[in-house]
């Protein structure tokens, strides 16, 4: 056995028990990459420097710094009010219409997604929002939950994303290109699940009856409550876009943009404001530790060539480009069943990244299609950390009704993943305007 | 955990936060001042990196200790008992084995930094030992952490009657 290949299955036997009997998923990658190079070099030192070298380098990363300001800015947006205006304006334009109520849902979910960058958030908010009126005007169960699980995953495609941010950073790929990468995919789903709800309660009508009329000065009064939110948009994605700033830069103006807008319409005070940091830094600092992880098995993969090794493996067997498509999909959903996103994407991308340049697979949108999949990962049992942040704020929910609510939704994303492969020029339109 | 200990996690947590903050508001600043008088502000690139170290690295202890590390939570969710205690003890002490090696290198590297006297290069010089400084520190929050958590799951682990 070549010491490549040895040392890979050394440090695979060490990081994968680990990582599924509940171990951080960082000091899994990190042990898993200490052990593999301990494997590959007979020595301890360069392993152990490398872990401190990746330490400095990750938590002082100027481009990292999205991470925790994205988080903050979501909790403190949803604290401020803005998601149940947004609630509010879509209820009124299309809470008329058969399976308005939930269309409203999607249309929220869409717009919360592109202040904040956490799925799990976006769904638990729009659970405790959305469900109790999807309740109240008789929608079926299982469309609503389904509908509040899967709008949810709109967070992790539609800019600020935390996901996207983490493909960037472990591709080594433009954060600025990534993140506006994801706004045309990610209207692209909002429209998917809104077709679908609509053909759905078109078909059976009693699963989601109109719900009241609003005059249209009613709807234009909800108007207002929604310009905070247009700003921060602004801020953000049309910021990166016309070059402005930097999305650091854009994720700092808009926590401070929505800090203001909070505190001149007395929502939220400096308590808030630092309860939200200090959420933000403790979920920041557990992702990044899986960031120094990820990092340090990368070098330790690129160190010992097994990843090209493996890349030569897979192009040996001479499958089409659709072909391999097909079976790194089928490889997503299956590990999507059982790995957290963050974990699934800190162990693959570094494996998988090479193949993708083997093939001559755009790496953007190669990106765009992992968080598709990565979406799928989070509605996917038993694992799918939306359904159950669906069930922990919904109790009286069974999660059967929620994983074959979120069914018809799985179908729509696979859809949209085909797709973007016949048509990846899709995914490329706005960051190729960078 | 001892009063004393939980109030320190608690605070290194919160002075972590401000340190967002500030990152928050010394960025949009320089935003600000670039785009009035067309200068950037001297820094701001160095400084805000500096406390993004203090935020991810001081927080780590709190973290531990609230359980917020992210984790597959296929077996560890479901287990109880004994079962539960024998998968904390195993994530305390592959926690203290990473992090220990962390703190162990990096405070030699710290003293390295001071003694030479060593800086950060970049138009305003931090010295060097300032950041590893406070990755020594942070790792330090978090292995009191685990360790605590590996006493506390020692002593469910050996308790009798804890069904498996």
């Amino acid at each position: 056995m070549s010491p490549a290949v040895w040392s890979l299955l050394a440090s695979f036997a060490v990081m994968l028990p680990l990582m599924f009997l509940g171990v951080h998923i960082g000091v899994a990658l990190a042990l898993g990459g200490i052990v593999g190079i301990y494997a590959f070099t007979g020595l301890w030192g360069p392993g152990i420097s490398m872990l401190l070298l990746q330490s400095i380098d990750v938590a002082s990363s100027y481009t990292l710094m999205v991470i925790p300001l994205f988080i903050v800015l979501g909790t403190l947006a949803s604290a401020s009010g803005i998601t149940t205006d947004l609630f509010a304006m879509f209820y009124r334009w299309f809470g008329r219409v058969r399976g308005g109520v939930a269309i409203a849902t999607i249309g929220t979910c869409a717009g919360m997604a592109s202040i904040t960058g956490s799925s799990v958030a976006t769904s638990a908010a729009m659970t405790r929002i959305a469900l109790p009126e999807l309740r109240r005007f008789g929608y079926n169960e299982r469309l609503s939950v389904g509908t509040i699980a899967n709008g949810g995953t709109l967070s992790i495609m539609i800019p600020p994303s935390i996901t996207l941010v983490l493909y960037a950073i472990f591709a080594e790929q433009s954060v600025g290109k990534m993140l506006v990468a994801g706004v045309i995919p990610g209207l692209i789903l909002t429209l998917g699940f809104i077709v679908l709800i609509s053909v759905h309660c078109n078909i059976r009508p009693q699963d989601g009856p109109r719900g009241p009329a609003f005059s249209w000065k009613e709807r234009v009064q909800s108007l207002p409550g929604v310009l905070p939110f247009l700003f921060i948009v602004a801020a953000v994605i049309v910021g990166i876009l016309t070059g402005v700033w930097t999305p650091v830069e854009s994720a700092a103006v808009a926590v401070i943009l929505v800090a203001l807008m909070g505190f001149m319409r007395r929502r939220i005070d400096f308590g808030s404001v630092v309860s939200a940091a200090r959420e933000a830094v403790t979920t920041s600092a557990s992702v990044f530790m899986i960031v120094i992880g990820s990092m340090l098995f990368s070098n330790f993969l690129a160190m010992n060539g097994a990843s090209a090794d493996i890349t030569d493996g897979i192009m040996a067997l001479q499958l089409s480009p659709f072909m391999l498509y097909v079976l790194l999909v089928l490889i997503y959903i299956v590990l999507g069943m059982f790995m957290e996103v963050s974990s699934l994407m800190a162990l693959t991308i570094p494996l998988v990244m090479p193949l993708v340049a083997a093939v001559g697979w755009n790496p953007i949108w190669f990106g765009v299609v992992i968080v598709l999949l990565m979406e799928l990962a989070m509605v996917t049992p038993p694992v799918g950390l939306n359904l159950y942040a669906v069930k922990a704020v919904a109790a009286d929910v069974s999660l059967n009704d929620i994983y074959l609510g979120s069914l018809p939704f799985w179908f729509v994303n696979m859809v949209i993943l085909f797709l973007f492969y016949a048509f990846p020029q899709v995914t490329l339109i706005l960051p190729n305007m960078l | 955990m001892p009063k004393v200990l939980l109030a320190l996690l608690r605070l290194s947590a919160s002075v972590g936060a401000l340190s967002l903050v500030a990152i928050g508001l010394i960025v949009t600043a320089d935003v600000l001042i670039r785009w009035t008088t067309g200068k950037p502000v001297s820094g701001v690139f160095e400084v805000a990196s500096l406390m993004l170290v203090v935020a991810i690295f001081l927080p780590l202890g709190f973290m531990q200790h609230e359980k917020l590390h992210i984790r597959v939570d296929i077996f560890s969710s479901r287990a109880r008992g004994r079962w539960a205690a024998a998968l904390d003890v195993l994530d305390a002490v592959a926690g203290i084995l990473v992090f220990g090696l962390l703190l162990w290198a990096a405070a030699s590297e710290f003293l390295t930094a001071y003694r030479g006297g060593f800086r950060l290069r970049g138009i305003i010089e931090i010295p060097t030992a300032l950041q590893i400084g406070f990755i020594v520190f942070g790792s330090a929050l978090i292995l009191v952490a685990l360790g605590y958590l590996l006493v506390k799951s020692l002593r469910a682990l050996r308790r009798p009657g804890t069904p498996p």
